[in-house]
This record gives C-alpha cells, sequence and structure tokens, in this order.
C-alpha cells in the first residue's frame, strides 16, 4: 500500500459536488439583493425574504457531501486499507444520466459498504476483490475509486509506452468549449457594462468547467504517461449532435463516440472523433486507465 | 486483515430516526405544530389530520425505533450470515423488493425489509448485526 495519499478538502468536494445546494446558495445570493422589505419607502412583499430560508436549505442540502468530505479526509489521513469482496452492484434505473451503478462490498469481519453512484466509469464486476480505506471514526468505508487522493494501481492490465497528449485534444470535450463561449459572453457583457450581478454566474461556470477540463487533462496525461493498458471491444457508436464541426463544414461524413466493454466489466465512451479515426463496431481498441481516478482513456484519442 | 481489530460503528440518533422511518411522525407532528401555534386560520381537519396522522405513525413505529436506539447505542455486536430473501408483495419503480433474513452467531433470527432486492448482500454473505439488550432483536448495522 502506498503512503502518499493527498488529502485536499477541494478535490474531494469536487469528486461528487453538491450541485443543488450550489443552485440554491446562488438563489439565496440573489434573493438577497431584493430590496429590503422594511425600508421606509418599501413597495408590496420582497423576494428578500426567502433568503434566509435558502441559505438554510444550501446548508442542509450540502451537509451529506461535507459529512462525506470529512470522513474521507480522515480515512486518507489515518484509516487503514482493507480488502473487501464486491457483493453486488446497485443499478439505478431512475434519472437522467444512465447507466448508474453503485457496488456493495462486505469486508471479511462482514461489514457493509457502498461506493458512490458510478457513470461512465469503471465498475469492478461482482465477486471481485477491491480495496476500501476505513474511517475508523465514523466506521465508514470508502472505496479507493472514490478517493481521488488514494493510489491504487490497476490490478489487471499491462504497462505501456507513455505517450504525451496533445493540447489540442482539449477542444473535443464538450466543458472546454462551454469555459471558452462562458468566458467570451462574461468579458463582453462586462466591457459592455452590464451589472455584476449578471456577470458573475458567467465567471462561476468559467471556474467550474474550466475544473472539469483541467482535472480530466491531469488525468488523461497520468493515463497516457504512466497508466495500465487494458483492451476494450467497441460496443456501439454514438453519433454527434447536429450542432458538431462536422456537420456545419459538412466536410464529409459524421464521426462518432465509441462506447467501448472489457471482459471484466470495464465500459465506458471515448471522446467523439472524426470519421476516418472511428473503430468499428466489434473491433478491439486500447485503452490505459488513469491510476488514481480510474477514468480510461482511448489511446487514439492523444 | 484488518489490522487494528475491529471498530465499533458510532451511535448516529439521525441515522436512527432515518431507518426506522420515524422522521416521518416527527415532521407531520411538527408541521401540525407550526400550523396550529404560529400560522393563524388553519382549518380544524388540518390540525387534526396532522396530529392523529403523526401519532399513529409514531405509535407504529416506536418499538422499532426505541429497540434500534438501544441496538446501536449500547447492544452487542454479532457476525451473522444472510440465509436468504424472502418475497413480499412490494414492488418499488419495477424492482420487487424482498426481505433480508439473517441468523447470527448466536442463532438469533432477523429481518431487515421489504427493501430492493439488489441493494441486499446474497445469501451467505457475513454481516454484522447490533443486538438490542432488552428485546433481543437483532439490526443489521448498514441501516442503523
Amino acid at each position: 500500500m502506498t503512503t502518499r495519499n493527498a488529502d485536499g478538502f477541494l478535490p474531494l468536494v469536487m469528486m461528487r459536488p453538491p450541485w443543488l445546494a450550489i443552485g440554491v446558495a446562488i438563489v439565496a445570493v440573489l434573493a438577497s439583493q431584493a430590496p429590503d422589505p422594511t425600508a421606509v419607502d418599501a413597495t408590496g412583499q420582497s423576494l428578500r425574504i426567502l433568503a434566509l430560508p435558502l441559505a438554510a436549505l444550501a446548508a442542509a442540502l450540502a451537509l451529506p457531501t461535507v459529512l462525506r468530505v470529512l470522513s474521507q479526509r480522515r480515512a486518507l489521513q489515518g484509516g487503514h486499507w482493507i480488502k473487501a469482496k464486491v457483493t453486488g452492484v446497485e443499478v439505478l434505473r431512475s434519472g437522467a444520466m444512465l447507466p448508474r451503478h453503485r457496488i456493495l462490498w462486505t469486508d471479511p469481519d462482514g461489514r457493509a459498504g457502498r461506493s458512490l453512484v458510478i457513470t461512465k466509469r469503471w465498475v469492478p464486476p461482482k465477486g471481485s476483490t477491491i480495496r476500501v480505506l476505513q474511517d475508523d471514526r465514523s466506521a465508514r468505508q470508502w472505496w479507493e475509486g472514490d478517493l481521488p487522493g488514494a493510489l491504487p494501481a490497476p490490478d489487471e492490465g499491462t504497462p505501456a509506452p507513455s505517450i504525451l497528449p496533445s493540447m489540442l485534444v482539449m477542444m473535443s470535450w464538450p466543458s472546454s468549449w462551454i469555459a471558452l463561449f462562458a468566458a467570451a459572453c462574461a468579458a463582453l457583457l462586462a466591457f459592455a457594462g452590464t451589472p455584476g450581478l449578471l456577470v458573475w454566474p458567467l465567471i462561476v461556470i468559467v471556474a467550474l468547467a474550466g475544473n472539469a477540463v483541467l482535472r480530466q487533462w491531469r488525468a488523461l496525461v497520468r493515463a497516457l504517461r504512466f497508466g495500465k493498458r487494458i483492451n476494450g471491444k467497441v460496443t456501439g457508436h454514438f453519433a454527434a449532435p447536429v450542432s458538431s464541426v462536422g456537420r456545419i463544414s459538412s466536410r464529409g461524413p459524421r464521426g462518432a463516440a465509441m462506447r467501448w466493454e472489457t471482459k471484466s466489466g470495464h465500459f465506458g465512451e471515448t471522446d467523439y472523433v472524426a470519421h476516418d479515426r472511428v473503430v468499428a463496431i466489434g473491433q478491439s481498441i486500447p485503452l490505459r486507465v488513469d491510476p488514481i481516478t480510474g477514468i480510461t482513456f482511448w489511446e487514439g484519442s492523444a | 486483515m484488518t489490522g487494528r481489530g475491529f471498530v465499533r460503528r458510532p451511535f448516529n440518533p439521525l441515522r436512527v430516526l432515518w431507518f426506522s422511518r420515524m422522521w416521518i411522525a416527527l415532521a407531520l407532528l411538527a408541521l401540525a405544530s407550526v400550523l396550529t401555534f404560529v400560522a393563524e386560520g388553519t382549518p380544524l381537519y388540518a390540525k387534526v389530520i396532522l396530529f392523529g396522522g403523526g401519532t399513529i405513525m409514531g405509535a407504529l413505529r416506536a418499538r422499532d425505533t426505541v429497540s434500534m436506539w438501544r441496538a446501536a447505542r449500547s447492544g452487542e455486536v454479532r457476525q451473522a450470515v444472510v440465509t436468504g430473501h424472502s418475497e413480499t408483495n412490494w414492488r418499488s419503480d419495477g424492482f420487487p423488493l424482498r426481505r433480508l433474513n439473517w441468523q447470527d452467531a448466536v442463532g438469533a433470527k432477523g429481518h431487515w425489509g421489504p427493501a430492493r432486492a439488489d441493494t441486499l448482500p446474497r445469501a451467505g454473505t457475513r454481516i454484522i448485526v447490533y443486538a438490542d439488550p432488552v428485546s433481543g432483536r437483532t439490526w443489521w448495522e448498514d441501516k442503523l
């Protein structure tokens, strides 16, 4: 086991941000900007009376995330590693982002644990052995795949020569475009003298999307530089939306994002690539696993 | 394997209230209190429904809640083996709901559910249960 565990607060929060709490907090801040209802010249009702209840609601919604992060930090700082066995994979069928899974495990003592919800990531198959980090104070266990600071090594896979990815890869990620366009809009609005209340949300969007891009880029670099190689099979193609670059410029057929699967149950999707680089359904593609987040990238996306 | 021995899960009253569903009764009673003593003009039937519903729900869940509370607070820790899932007529979102049955090292039997079958450990899995010192009922640590 490794001792090089990161224990930052923000990476653990951004692993699964409390989006609802953040949204409610933003609404609370907006509501607090409404005119003062107790002023002498106040006219009628004001949304400002909602600010405090909304702030309380945001705090309540963020509480599970705060407790999770505190427990994960304690686990990373002074917890101990346990080998546990996957007893099942819970399938969550409700919700827009599918498929969503949750690993259930039991350790040798019989203590049960469950992972956070996994979307488009590596899911250890039932019966396999995983490593979990136990926080002794709350007796909660965390799967290494839910701990961005933990340093697992994928048991499968073979070492492969390192590749240096090109920065242009980032242009095929939607988050980069969201960040760029939000930054452009924010700059335009700011120069046009728009009130700050309308510009700040855009800057928040730039920060969040930029964070996502940065995280993905760092995962990609790690995966291609020292990640293990696994082989996947293409199980499907997903065409890009109509607004994609290839469609607008009408330079030939559209490309696709490839859905892949491995024998041991990894599954995922590559970036959208042009038609001449698309691998046919049923063919195998080489993949690299980021040892820290478990995100798996196609070697060809470099 | 664990190296440092077993760590008992600390007592958390909120978890007990959540998993025993006593929070529903408390929420109903709190709403009834607010509507009665803070808000004005609440019709009598609303007060009767909320107070009555909260009281009935609380009375129905009181026994289990107290048992779970004692078990989580000071109950004996035991290892148990899942003996199987028993069928119920309940369904949720297309998933059949089953009841988890176990038998612990002392021989006491216990159950949890109805719950979605894919969220429950399979038959033969070893789990940890806490025993209520007064009634002897056992409760799965995961739901305590």
